[in-house]
């Protein structure tokens, strides 16, 4: 055995070594766990639904339970955590939990709405830095954003908690679905964004309630015009690009889902109960009654081990990389996993449009030897 | 850990004794060795430190009770080093890890 490695930063390469080590093991390194399913603002489109102001089926989980679930899946190999909600900051003991998950060495990234970010969250980050804590903002004006959520006063509330968290040095970023209420304000958004050094993603893919309701699909913008202002930032474009380059030759898959759901990546929602992803609702194994890795290990695989049917398109279609379309979400929308999701795929389809001209502009470009 | 750095325990100061932060997780994950800091906010994966078998073994000894020696000694225990090679490595890795402030010395 050689001398000891001094402590260095983690190469690319040996990053992606490692990345492929635990899909090769089905390590369980991305988890997301959903503390509560409350929230504090009544969001048009969000995919709750009326879960965000009801009781969970059966009680939320408490904290020791969380440190619990916490604890198997760190020994399990886990190693990014994703806290989430609902609004997690609703929860009384979230710094109980949360002060747990960083002893166990987990990386953390917080999803918020910030409105109920206060002294005692801006010392616990201060002190315990999450990765990012990364906020929801659907407006740049009062006006807009709580014509979203509902709520007087949110929208004030949401960028003094982003500048607060921002001034104690800890990590923050922006996000926002595109919305028929917030359309026009998107450049004014990214602006914001910008003015305070914060990155900001956005994102038009709205689904039904998980109980069914197909109200915020009515908050959808033409995917033509939602892909219009996707395009208008020239990094997403870049990296819509390279990205279809990259994978376009794949062959299709067999399987049904070829994400990392139930591969490296897990979801535990309020109730307790262990899942692929928070948007598939089974296979399902309650961690009330049996461990992490007996449900990770037993249950969760079936979910990887479903097919393709004859006649199901889109694992084969060019576009698929483009679309965002996972079979969870069409299902949501379509009733099942094998019809595909008109606007989805409109959606898909005019990214493609537009990438493979810009491709064509290059290629032209670099064939004049210009 | 503040104020200025106690001297590095060399080859020959067999009696320094050593104390890793109790704010840095060792994580075994996909059989890599990781170094998390719970106190530092990191960007990506790329931003915590990587560490060998030997090393987690040494990681592991550094409680602030066992000296250099003792830590030595478990380290060729488990591993098949020659005594001086071993020791000079050990005294370079925690001076390394003491540069990237994961290591105080106690005495």
């Amino acid at each position: 055995m050689g001398p000891p490695a001094p402590p260095r930063q983690i190469s690319r390469e040996r990053l992606l070594a490692f990345q492929r080590r635990a899909v090769a093991g089905r390590v369980p390194l991305s988890g997301s766990i959903a503390l509560t399913h409350r929230c504090n603002l009544r969001c048009v489109h969000c995919y709750l639904g009326d879960e965000r102001h009801a009781a969970t089926e059966g009680g939320e989980r408490d904290a020791a339970f969380w440190i619990s679930v916490l604890e198997q899946v760190a020994a399990a190999g886990c190693l990014n955590l994703l806290i989430t909600g609902g609004e997690p900051l609703l929860r009384p003991d979230f710094a109980e939990i949360y002060v747990r998950a960083k002893r166990l060495g987990l990386l953390i990234t917080v999803f918020t709405n910030a409105t109920l970010v206060d002294e005692a969250i801006l010392e616990l980050f201060a002190d315990q830095p999450p990765q990012l804590v990364e906020i929801t903002l659907y407006g740049a004006t009062a006006g807009v954003y709580e014509q979203v959520t509902g709520v007087p006063g949110s929208h004030g509330r949401c960028l003094d908690g982003a500048t607060a968290l921002r001034r104690r040095g800890i990590r923050v970023g922006f996000k926002s679905m595109i919305l028929t209420e917030n359309r026009r304000e998107i450049p004014a958004m990214r602006r914001l964004a910008a003015e305070q050094g914060v990155d900001f993603r956005l994102d038009p893919a709205l689904f039904p309630c998980k109980d069914g309701h197909c109200g915020p699909l009515s908050h959808r913008i033409p995917p033509e015009e939602a892909v219009a202002i996707e395009m208008e930032d020239p990094g997403y474009r870049e990296k819509a690009a390279i990205y279809h380059q990259r994978l376009r030759d794949m062959p299709p898959e067999s399987r049904l889902f070829g994400c990392l759901a139930g591969l490296t990546g897990f979801h535990v929602d309020p109730a307790g109960m262990l899942l692929p992803c928070l948007m598939v609702a089974a296979p399902a194994h309650d961690l009330r009654k049996g461990s992490f890795l007996a449900g990770w290990r037993h249950v969760i695989p079936a979910f990887r081990e479903q097919e393709v049917r004859i006649g199901y398109e889109c694992h084969r279609c060019e576009k698929r990389h483009l679309c965002g379309a996972c079979p969870a979400t069409v299902a949501m929308e379509t009733g099942t996993p094998f019809q595909k999701a008109e606007y989805i795929c409109r959606l898909g389809g005019e990214r493609h449009r537009i990438i493979l001209e810009e491709l064509q502009k290059s290629a032209a470009h670099f064939g004049k030897g210009e | 850990m503040t104020g200025e750095r106690a001297p590095l325990p060399t080859g020959g100061d067999r009696g320094a004794v050593c104390a890793r932060s109790t704010d840095v997780i060792l994580r075994e994950v996909a059989g890599e060795r990781i170094l998390v800091p719970i106190r530092s906010g990191i960007a990506d994966l790329q931003a915590i430190f990587a560490i060998n078998a030997v090393g987690a073994c040494i990681w592991e000894q550094l409680d602030g009770a066992r000296s250099l020696d003792e830590v030595l000694a478990t380290v060729l225990e488990r591993f098949e080093v020659p005594a001086s090679e071993a020791r000079a490595d050990i005294a370079d890795f925690i001076e390394q890890l003491q540069g990237a402030g994961l290591v105080e010395r106690r005495r």
